[in-house]
């Protein structure tokens, strides 16, 4: 690009920059949510999967592919790399929604300021989250408020907030109908 | 007093029974789980760009849901994929439909800052060394399209026809 070559057509995967620089990694292929997962640098690998696990109460799971397995199209996490996410007992991965794959590196890791959080919506009625997250959500400041959010940062300074499940969907329906392209 | 504790009862079990009762109560992951990862946001000096390149990437299947203004002067504008990112359609059947109906259920919010009254005031935000990518998997891609909107492609990966600006065509298979 920057030596004047003009992209005519290309297949497999491409990694771009949006204009304000946000990286994206985009496959061609067939997923059920095309938002697949979010590749973050973590500087303790060990760490990390205890607090996404142990803390958040996400699971290790298998790396999720847009094409089929051994495909050379798509690229391959990088070596010991764990994809953790959100899935119900039971369920098969391509039921499963967007996860985070924690791509070890070495040194600290500076979270930057551009990327501002990752939002989970909670069910805070159940009885079976994890007890960080009740913690989290009983003393939480604005206890006044059943809707307010609560949140919580990574070892490595990833910004996590937990949205009730009430106030995502008072938000969510707010917007139904006013898609536009 | 009975039809005024008739509609409490009613609020209470509207509460109690989130799923049954929400317009939007079909989210298939919340359906079966407590928790999902439904959102990632960006501060960003200026966020049109953004979502035009994008959109001009992913051409009609990725949508701008809505925008809100803040407390703190920003711009909020919600952006995700297919046709409605909040719920699939019931008649949606693994294996068998277009996975094109289904929507994704995790959106990006781009927070823009708000500049208006003749304020050019822009801030500026550190990419940082943590995210490494965002991953997409689409079934069609406009890769030109979304370049003219000013998106910067940094690897293009298998097969890749190009044309070089003395206008000599060749393809680079690897």
């Amino acid at each position: 690009m920057t030596t004047g070559v003009n992209i005519k057509y290309a297949y497999g995967w491409v990694d771009l920059d949006t204009p304000n620089g946000i990286p994206f990694n985009v496959v061609v292929g067939i997923v059920r949510d095309p938002l697949m997962l979010a590749g973050i640098r973590v500087s303790n690998i060990d760490k990390s999967v205890d607090f996404f696990t142990n803390k958040l109460g996400m699971q290790v799971s298998p790396f999720p592919l847009a094409r089929q397995e051994g495909s050379n199209f798509e690229q391959l996490p990088p070596p010991g790399s764990v994809y953790v996410s959100y899935r119900g007992a039971g369920e098969s991965l391509a039921k499963a929604g967007m996860g985070i794959l924690l791509i070890p590196t070495k040194g600290v890791v500076n979270v930057g300021t551009q990327l501002d959080a990752f939002t989970i919506v909670v069910d805070d009625r159940d009885p079976g989250l994890p007890t960080f997250i009740q913690t989290l959500l009983k003393n939480r400041v604005d206890s006044s408020s059943s809707d307010a959010t609560v949140e919580t940062r990574s070892p490595d300074g990833y910004r996590f907030v937990l949205k009730p499940y009430s106030l995502f969907a008072t938000e969510a329906t707010a917007s139904v109908g006013t898609l536009t392209e | 007093m009975d039809f005024l504790r008739a509609g409490i009862s009613l609020c209470s079990c509207a509460i109690g029974c989130p799923y049954e009762v929400n317009a939007i109560g079909s989210i298939d992951e919340l359906s079966r789980q407590s928790m999902v990862l439904q959102d990632v946001s960006f501060n960003v000096p200026g966020n049109q760009d953004d979502i035009a390149s994008l959109q001009a990437l992913f051409q009609d299947k990725l949508k701008r849901i809505r925008e809100v203004s803040t407390n703190d002067h920003r711009v909020l504008s919600v952006i995700g994929f297919g046709a409605d990112a909040y719920k699939s359609p019931s008649s949606f059947i693994p294996g068998v439909s277009d996975f094109q109906e289904d929507g994704a259920h995790c959106t990006i919010t781009l927070r823009d800052k708000v500049r208006s009254g003749g304020d050019d005031e822009i801030e500026l935000f550190e990419r940082g060394t943590g995210l490494e990518f965002l991953k997409v998997g689409v079934e069609t891609l406009r890769l030109s399209k979304g370049i003219e909107n000013g998106a910067y492609a940094l690897m293009l990966c298998c097969g890749i026809s190009m044309k070089a600006h003395f206008s000599y065509p060749h393809r680079n298979v690897t």
